[in-house]
């Protein structure tokens, strides 16, 4: 592969890498809560988050999330301390390590996989032309 | 040939994904645990840290913590009033706590997602002499990651979380479980 | 009238089972009378269908408990307006009306078959006789509609109460009629291909049967984001739920289809291509409708669910072998005659747009099916929602929306750089315009919305361009503004509705980039007279009625709006919340009423459930969205007031977007002549 190729390659990814990395100090308590309860979901709904949901173990779960903010957790033990008690799928999305990081790199996979197709479009018309 | 292989790429992973539906679907429950009411009885994994700690007021209004159970067998038990298998257990629990109260072993009741007369009705009418606590906040169920009730969180005398049994008992299968943990504590013990 | 609906339905089922044995029949022995006789049988089975679904509505309103389906979801104290909700809010009925969809859309196509279709047509009718043949099995064996109680009862259970909403009569009827028929142009497709030498024909009629469908799909979507966002009280309108995600896929495949099959119309390319996407297509509507019914996955709309799920997976199976056997026993015959000439074409900006949208569909897919393949494989169940597809797919969609405005610049075959270079320059002034405005003027920190706005410009002021200029030299041939501009969009409808199509897409992306990285939002308890202060708003809090009927009860919460001088606030604003409280006597006298909203909170017994409705103050730039989430022992009121910026163009747009797929699909003077020749 020629290295210009490579590059454009590596272009490809980088609308991937730059996507979604918010500074949580930031922001207040309040919207950091907000923004929690809708990286969590309502254990006992089906398909919702925290903030979505209305049942009441999710109210007591929003206040759980008040109260370790106030103790000064950060967003990262937060997600755990739910983790721990209600499984993995208490998250919206599963966190990017172990098995998990399949989910998040098969859509760059699939991506690449375009762009080289696309590519073989273009050679093959060139070469017919 | 190369068109063969053309057409491998594209049944292999398909075919991949229906069996993943069909594996799937052979594994699905239709059980449906509505409103966080567990129906039916079941050991669940304990996934919170085993060291669990936990402190509430009673209903007389005593503070009472994990550390006061020390050398205990201890019973938490997650219930509601309006719950209807909850309500059947009532009268088992009240009978076994008096009865093994003399074996070493105390229970709990957590009240959680009711009211207090409701709860004060419910503790009179099945003459329950256990300490009982209204969970305002929810904060003692979500800290022991409670989904559903009536579910039983079962303490050991070293302050270890050792069993967790979601949905209603009967006498005979609380009793059991009861007799099992403390003949294992003698054995351990010696 | 049970037994008239039940014996219609199978009656229908032999009928649609003859439609295939007659035609295959017909097609080998080459005997006319046999595939004319067959082509009948489908007219009967849409007429069958037609007095089943009739004989079920009338249960409905005669109030027949003793028949299964209508006392699980109808009961005495049902409007009786609901009946059409209440008839499609169940499995059975449901498919129902996805099979009278399917008939009728499939005599339509057949009776008024266009000359050019007439060889394939046989072959068509048999692919829709086998797919209506194994939904009249579903209804007959599996899901019957008419199955009895077997005693009499006085009253049902009812509707589910979340449905009892305006959007519930069209937005659920409107995503299965899309996904019915999708069936139609898939059929078209696969029978070309199995005579195999006529591959242009079925395009024009597969165009306009797939943008029916795909119109109807993305209005119903729209519908039902905006029933979402009114009654589920949640404030929101898109969850990347797996139900909606299996509505989603089907459409993007067929935007892909689209936008290729113009470049099999133009250039005679893409023809094996526009086949696979219709294929894809159609698999996943199967998917959806196997999802939906009795699927593995958890999902917010468990309405219809059911334990139909070997059946829809065993149809999704066939519908796939046979798609694939179709394809390559036919594909070595197949050439493509031309090739793209060059990489400034507007084949090849069709070409990344279908890559773009493939793409997006199959990291949908991914996330859709991986929870299931967590749980097979390594017995953890996980959840994939909002966060993954927002990050995977957000860059994707951005980079559409910029294609959306480089695509129609560039003409087909090839182009000359230096043309295109002055064309997009205008459009590329304007976003760069919106970007340095948003970073230096307004002061925006966070890149993505700002890229975001700076795209959709683009796209957006690289259609007016094209407009403006083409306008202007109609004008200067002679034309009035306005009826230069009328011309100039009807001289090519396909196009020019696709460009009103663009504009709604981007109002769209505009409400949802305002609505996820501009919200304001806060969550307060509140007595009666007291007031949330957020951003330049004060909501009052003036009454509460409350209401008991025999099957709910209603509180209503009214509230004032009232727009304020935030300063004249300041001294009571807290350090940790972006909103705050204040009391009655603390109220500045500036402060303008610009509207009343009601939240209402109605309870189901019956149910257990709790059905909100949010107050919404909607305007152009801002709507006040307040849900009410509890009403407290002392009296208080606990809200969660939020000011989504941009939420009005969302709604805007779906008037848009049926226009744009209307004009589209509008025949011009020419096509009918052409018809009226060949026939």
């Amino acid at each position: 592969m020629s290295s210009k190729k490579k590059n454009l390659l590596y272009l490809s990814l980088f609308p991937f890498l730059i996507f979604g990395c918010i500074n949580e100090n930031d922001l207040s308590l309040e919207q950091r809560s907000y923004q929690l309860s809708k990286q969590i979901m309502c254990p006992i709904c089906e398909a919702q988050t925290l903030d979505q949901s209305q049942s009441q173990l999710s109210k007591d779960m929003k206040k759980t999330i008040l109260n370790l903010l106030d103790e000064g957790k950060t967003n990262e033990e937060i997600r755990d301390f739910f983790t721990n008690r209600y499984g993995e799928e208490v998250l919206a999305s599963p966190p990017q390590k172990g098995f998990n990081v399949f989910l998040w790199i098969v859509p760059s996979i699939i991506f690449l996989t375009g762009i080289l197709i696309i590519f073989n479009v273009y050679k093959n018309m060139k070469k017919t032309n | 040939m190369n068109s063969r292989k053309k057409i491998l790429i594209y049944i292999i992973p398909i075919s991949a994904i229906i069996l993943l539906l069909i594996l799937s679907i052979l594994g699905k429950s239709n059980e449906n645990s509505a409103f966080g009411v567990n129906s039916s009885f079941a050991f669940a994994p304990i996934s919170i840290p085993d060291d669990q700690d936990f402190s509430v007021i009673t209903l007389e209004g005593t503070k009472i913590s994990k550390n006061d159970f020390n050398g205990k067998i201890l019973v938490l038990d997650f219930w509601s009033s309006w719950c209807v298998p909850c309500q059947k257990e009532g009268p088992i629990l009240s009978e076994i706590s008096k009865e093994w109260k003399k074996r070493n072993v105390e229970f709990i009741g957590i009240s959680v997602w009711d009211s207090k007369e409701n709860v004060e009705n419910f503790i009179q009418e099945n003459q329950i002499k256990y300490p009982n606590t209204i969970d305002e906040n929810g904060q003692m169920t979500v800290d022991f990651g409670v989904k559903g009730i009536p579910e039983k969180i079962i303490i050991n005398p070293d302050g270890k979380i050792i069993k967790r049994i979601i949905g209603p008992n009967t006498q005979i299968s609380l009793e059991k479980i009861l007799d099992d943990l403390t003949i294992n504590l003698i054995i351990n013990n010696e | 009238m049970a037994e008239l609906g039940f014996s219609c339905l199978l009656l229908g089922l032999s009928l649609s089972c003859f439609g295939v044995i007659g035609n295959l029949i017909g097609i080998i022995t080459n005997s006319q009378e046999l595939i004319v006789s067959s082509r009948r049988a489908i007219y009967m089975t849409t007429f069958c269908i037609s007095i089943s679904i009739i004989s079920l509505i009338y249960l409905f309103i005669s109030n027949d408990f003793s028949i299964k389906y209508v006392h699980d979801h109808s009961n005495l104290a049902m409007d009786k307006s609901y009946v059409w909700v209440a008839f499609y809010s169940g499995n059975e009925g449901s498919l129902l009306y996805i099979t009278f969809i399917l008939t009728l859309a499939s005599s339509i196509v057949i009776r008024f078959n266009f000359l050019k279709t007439k060889l394939i047509i046989p072959w068509a009718t048999t692919i829709l006789s086998g797919v209506i043949f194994f939904y009249c099995l579903v209804l007959s064996f599996y899901a019957n509609p008419f199955k009895s109680i077997g005693t009499e009862v006085v009253d049902g259970i009812g509707i589910n109460p979340l449905l009892t909403h305006p959007g519930m009569f069209s937005h659920p009827p409107m995503l299965m009629a899309g996904l019915a028929i999708i069936t139609i142009p898939f059929a078209l497709a696969n029978a070309s291909l199995i005579h195999g030498k006529k591959l242009d024909d079925w395009i024009n009629i597969g165009r306009i049967t797939t943008l029916i469908s795909w119109g109807i799909l993305g209005a119903g979507m729209l519908l039902g984001a905006w029933w979402a966002y009114t009654i589920l009280g949640w404030g929101g309108y898109w969850s990347w739920d797996p139900i909606e995600n299996v509505a989603l896929m089907p459409w993007l495949i067929l935007t892909a289809f689209i936008h290729s099959i113009m470049v099999q119309k133009r250039r005679g390319m893409f023809q094996v291509w526009n086949i696979i996407l219709l294929n894809i297509a159609f698999i996943l509507a199967q998917f959806g409708t196997f999802i939906n019914r009795g699927g593995p996955v958890v999902s917010v709309h468990s309405f219809a669910s059911s334990t139909l799920g070997y059946v829809f997976l065993s149809f999704l199976i066939f519908s796939l072998i046979f798609s694939f056997v179709i394809f390559f026993w036919r594909i070595p015959k197949i050439q493509s005659k031309r090739n793209i000439e060059s990489f400034l074409s507007r084949e090849s900006s069709f070409l990344i747009n279908n890559f773009l949208l493939l793409s997006i569909t199959f990291i949908i897919f991914w996330g859709v099916i991986y929870p299931l393949f967590s749980d097979v494989i390594r017995n953890i169940s996980v959840t994939v929602a909002a966060p993954y597809f927002n990050r995977t797919n957000g860059p994707l969609l951005l980079l559409l929306v910029i294609m959306m405005g480089i695509g129609p610049l560039i003409p087909w075959r090839k182009s000359d750089k230096k043309i295109l270079f002055k064309k997009i320059l205008f459009p590329l002034g304007i976003s760069l315009l919106i970007l340095l405005s948003l970073i230096i003027i307004i002061g925006l920190k966070n890149y993505i919305p700002i890229i975001a706005f700076a795209s959709m410009g683009f796209a957006l002021s690289s259609i007016c361009y094209e407009w403006i200029s083409d306008t202007k030299n109609r004008i200067s041939s002679g034309d009035k503004i306005i009826t230069a501009w009328w011309n100039l969009i009807n001289s090519n409808r396909a196009r020019h509705g696709g460009y009103i199509v663009h504009i709604s897409i981007i109002m769209i992306g505009m409400g949802v980039i305002g609505t996820n990285f501009f919200e304001e939002r806060t969550d307060q308890a509140i007595h009666l007279k007291e007031s949330v202060i957020l951003d330049n708003y004060r909501i009052e809090y003036i009454d509460l009625i409350q209401k008991s009927r025999s099957d709910r009860i209603t509180n209503s919460a009214y509230m004032n709006v009232y727009k304020i001088n935030p300063i004249q606030y300041e001294e009571y604003s807290s350090e940790n919340t972006k909103g705050f409280k204040i009391t009655e006597k603390n109220i500045s006298p500036d402060d303008k009423n610009i509207g009343t909203i009601v939240l209402k909170h109605e309870f189901y017994p019956s149910f257990n459930q709790i059905s909100v409705r949010s107050g919404i103050l909607s305007t152009p730039i801002e709507d006040i969205y307040v849900i009410p989430r509890d009403f407290l022992d002392d009296g208080r009121i606990g809200i969660a007031v939020s000011i989504n910026p941009m939420a009005w163009w969302l709604w805007a747009a779906g008037p848009f977007f049926i226009l744009g797929t209307m004009f589209a699909l509008w025949p011009s003077r020419n096509d009918i002549k052409k018809n009226i020749n060949q026939k």
